[in-house]
């Protein structure tokens, strides 16, 4: 069981400044997640997952509260929390082997041992033939494969992924989702994983916090106590997904 | 290959008729050479190295012009890119000074620098700087947040950052300046060497146009053209050097 | 307010500017044969442009040349653009004759178009159009090129006829494209007729501008500068207000 990547996000808020005013996107958000443990972050599209994510990486400043990684608040980014984007994560003028080695290069791993990282890594996610491609020729699935590399090489505690699959097409998502699992299950490593996708939730999550349509508040956080591989036919995942149906219909409205 | 010449036959139709024309005199030499005296003329002055001088002085003045405007517009695109407080009070100054019309200032820069080469190159460097400059200047408010972002989180300072993602993203931005550059290089060096040189391919025509050598005056064209698009295919080879990853 | 306070960084640098050239010319530190006063060349522009009126003359045949070059690239860009992007026959000869010549500056052929028409009207209206046409020709051409398939399908089964056809689908799909190209051409218009005036004019504010220079005379020299730019925005200013109301149904950017 993993040691660190204890989370503590104590009443977040966070608004933005625009022309009249203030977005307010996150307004008094406070949970939990345990080392090693993978949370689902689900909330229609606008109520502030993408700025909740963004706060847990360092990448832009609380208005209000605080958020603790393994007892000591976050100020600014670092390498012990990894973020994967929805999309063009990667460095597009880089091949897929070089992104890798700049995640590395902070770190000061070069030569030999560099290479036995990227090496163990590109296999890890199947990319071991892609490695001197550059992104843009590369299919979603892959780009999406190669960031999530990119980001568990360099060994952060916390991975922060927001709707990683959110532009890939059905039948990829699928193989993805057990692909995800099965990483995840051998990394060890806390997950934050933002989505607004039900499935996913209950498919990958021990922990799913709803979020509320903006301002972002916590509507109810529901665990999912499922064995992995989760089966879709067991009536308590179905059960889940509805539970967390009624939760987020409410919230998402046409107006 | 012969669809190569199948897409030109307009221009055979139109040389035909044109050497048809001259040829029997239907059209005056006053008003169009024989083309095959203008292809005489080139192949004489390029061979007794007249034109080839010409050319070679233009091309020279164009090319370092363009150097120059390159290493400004990259330095003061950045600068005004990075820094708000710079942004906020040099870019309304780089902006309005292209309300003038950029061929108005020719006759200043010859009052300030006479008709040296110069003068050449600050004519060049000022139409070359500002689509250069303000592309970078674009191209660094366009660098994807997320690749910062990531940068950030692997542990790269900012500086760093400038080198592994922000010089890497604004380099087709540069690129396209360079494109829109070109064209009005070579323009504004025709004119200034219209207006007073002693040399190169804009003299060489008006000369040749004084003097009636319609010929020559063609011929000078021809080069001209080449040239534009010599440089045209260069700055895309460029391009394609230099940013591999675009396809 | 907002608006105001992000103005001043400008305005500050204009000043700055501004204070930093009377300074030096004052004070003599730069001689005035070489950059007169500011305040000279104020002086100069009330002069020539509201105690005389000798100068409007050369601003109007300017402002003529410029109307006309720039009208005549428009009309004959457009109409061979939406030739080569109806007609495969017409794109087939369009094409490579016009692409063949675009790389060559065309204001080289400024001494070839006075070698045939003299040093009158027409060889600088013709440089401005030969300049130009390229841009518009391209822009009209991709624009028809780019027009979404479907609409001419919808268009043929309501049973269009040619004309219904390019004066409701086709005219209005590149219109942006033809406006975009407009407003690319319409600075580069000023620009190449100054260029032509200098090179062969006897007037316009061109070569004003640039007789002045050769005399000496900078504070005039730099008034005839001042006027361009009046010009030059101006123009800039009109193509793109007709633009607009033309393309009304486009989002404002
Ligand atoms: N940089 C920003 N400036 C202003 N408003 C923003 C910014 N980023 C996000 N917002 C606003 O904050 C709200 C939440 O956005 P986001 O976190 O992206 O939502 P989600 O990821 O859940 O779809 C939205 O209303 C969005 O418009
Ligand atoms: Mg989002």
């Amino acid at each position: 069981m993993a040691t660190q990547g204890r989370l503590a996000v104590e009443s977040v808020s966070k608004s933005y400044p625009v022309r009249e005013g203030a977005v307010v996107a996150l307004s008094d958000v406070t949970f939990d997640v345990a080392a090693g443990q993978f949370v689902v972050l689900i909330g229609p599209s606008g109520c502030g997952k993408s700025t909740l994510l963004h706060c847990i990486g360092g990448f832009v400043e609380l208005t209000d509260g605080n958020i603790r990684l393994d007892d000591s608040a976050i100020r600014g980014p670092g390498s012990d929390r990894g973020i994967v984007f929805q999309r063009e994560a990667l460095f597009p003028w880089m091949t897929v082997e070089d992104n890798l080695r700049a995640a590395l290069r902070p770190k000061g791993i070069t030569g030999a041992e560099a290479e036995e990282l990227i090496d163990t890594y590109l296999k890890a996610v199947g990319l071991g033939e892609s490695r001197r491609l550059y992104p843009r020729e590369l299919s979603g699935g892959m780009q999406q494969r190669a960031a999530i590399a990119r980001t568990l090489i360099y060994q952060p505690s916390v991975l922060l992924l927001d709707e990683p699959l959110g532009a890939l097409d059905a039948q990829t998502r699928e193989l993805m989702k057990e692909w995800l699992v099965g990483i995840w299950l051998r990394e060890q490593k806390t997950v934050v994983y933002v989505t607004h996708d039900l499935d996913e939730a209950v498919f990958l999550a021990q922990k799913v916090v709803v979020l509320s349509a903006r301002p972002g508040r916590v509507k109810r956080i529901v665990d999912v106590n499922l064995r992995y591989p989760r089966d879709r036919r067991d009536p308590r995942y179905e059960e889940k997904r509805e539970q967390l149906w009624k939760l987020i219909r409410d919230e998402v409205r046409f107006d | 290959m012969l669809d190569g010449v199948l897409y030109f036959y307009p221009l055979i139709i139109l040389a035909s008729l044109w050497e048809i024309g001259t040829a029997f005199e239907l059209i005056g030499e006053d008003v169009l050479p024989r083309l095959d005296f203008v292809f005489a003329s080139l192949w004489r002055g390029l061979g007794d190295g007249e034109l080839l001088w010409h050319t070679a002085v233009s091309l020279f003045r164009v090319v370092g012009g363009l150097v120059i405007a390159c290493l400004l517009g990259v330095a003061f695109g950045l600068w005004t890119g990075l820094s708000k407080r710079w942004d906020a009070y040099l870019m309304p100054l780089l902006v309005g000074s292209q309300a003038f019309p950029r061929s108005a200032l020719l006759p200043l820069f010859i009052v300030w620098l006479g008709l040296g080469e110069t003068q050449k190159l600050v004519v060049i460097v000022s139409v070359a700087f500002f689509p250069i400059m303000i592309n970078t200047y674009e191209g660094l408010k366009r660098v994807n947040e997320s690749h910062v972002w990531a940068a950030l989180s692997m542990g790269y300072s900012n500086r760093e950052i400038l080198r592994l993602v922000k010089i890497p993203a604004i380099l087709p931005y540069i690129i396209s300046g360079l494109r829109i550059a070109v064209p009005m290089s070579v323009t504004m060096m025709v004119v200034a060497e219209m207006v007073g040189a002693y040399s190169g391919l804009g003299q060489l025509v008006i000369i040749a146009g004084q003097t009636y050598e319609l010929a020559k005056m063609f011929a000078g064209i021809v080069l001209l053209g080449l040239m534009g698009l010599l440089l045209d295919r260069a700055v895309e080879a460029l391009g394609r050097w230099t940013t591999p990853w675009n396809r | 307010m907002e608006r105001l306070r992000s103005l001043g960084p400008g305005l500050i640098s204009f000043a700055v500017v501004a204070l930093v050239w009377e300074g030096i010319t004052q004070s003599g530190f730069v001689p005035r044969y070489f950059l007169p006063p500011l305040s000279t060349v104020l002086a100069e522009a009330w002069l020539l442009l509201v105690q005389d009126s000798s100068l409007y003359g050369d601003i109007g045949i300017s402002i003529v040349r410029i109307g006309a070059g720039f009208a005549l690239s428009l009309a004959f860009g457009v109409v061979c653009g939406t030739a080569a992007g109806l007609s495969r026959r017409a794109e087939s000869f369009l094409v490579p004759s016009i692409s063949t010549i675009a790389p060559v500056p065309k204001v080289a052929f400024l001494p070839l178009f006075v070698v045939w028409f003299g040093i009158g009207e027409l060889a600088k209206i013709l440089v401005v159009f030969a300049n130009n046409f390229y841009q518009l020709f391209v822009n009209t051409f991709s624009g028809i090129k780019e027009i979404d398939q479907r609409y001419l399908w919808a268009a043929a089964s309501m049973g269009f006829s040619r004309y219904e056809l390019i004066r409701y689908v086709v005219l209005p799909g590149s219109l942006p494209y033809i406006i975009s190209g407009a407003r690319i051409t319409a600075p580069v218009a000023v620009v190449i007729i100054v260029l032509a005036e200098m090179v062969a004019a006897r007037n316009g504010i061109g070569f004003f501008t640039y007789q002045m220079a050769r005399d000496y005379r900078l504070a005039e020299m730099f008034v005839g500068l001042g006027v361009l730019a009046v010009i030059s925005i101006a123009f800039d200013a009109i193509v793109s207000a007709v633009g607009r109301r033309l393309t009304h149904w486009e989002p404002t950017s």
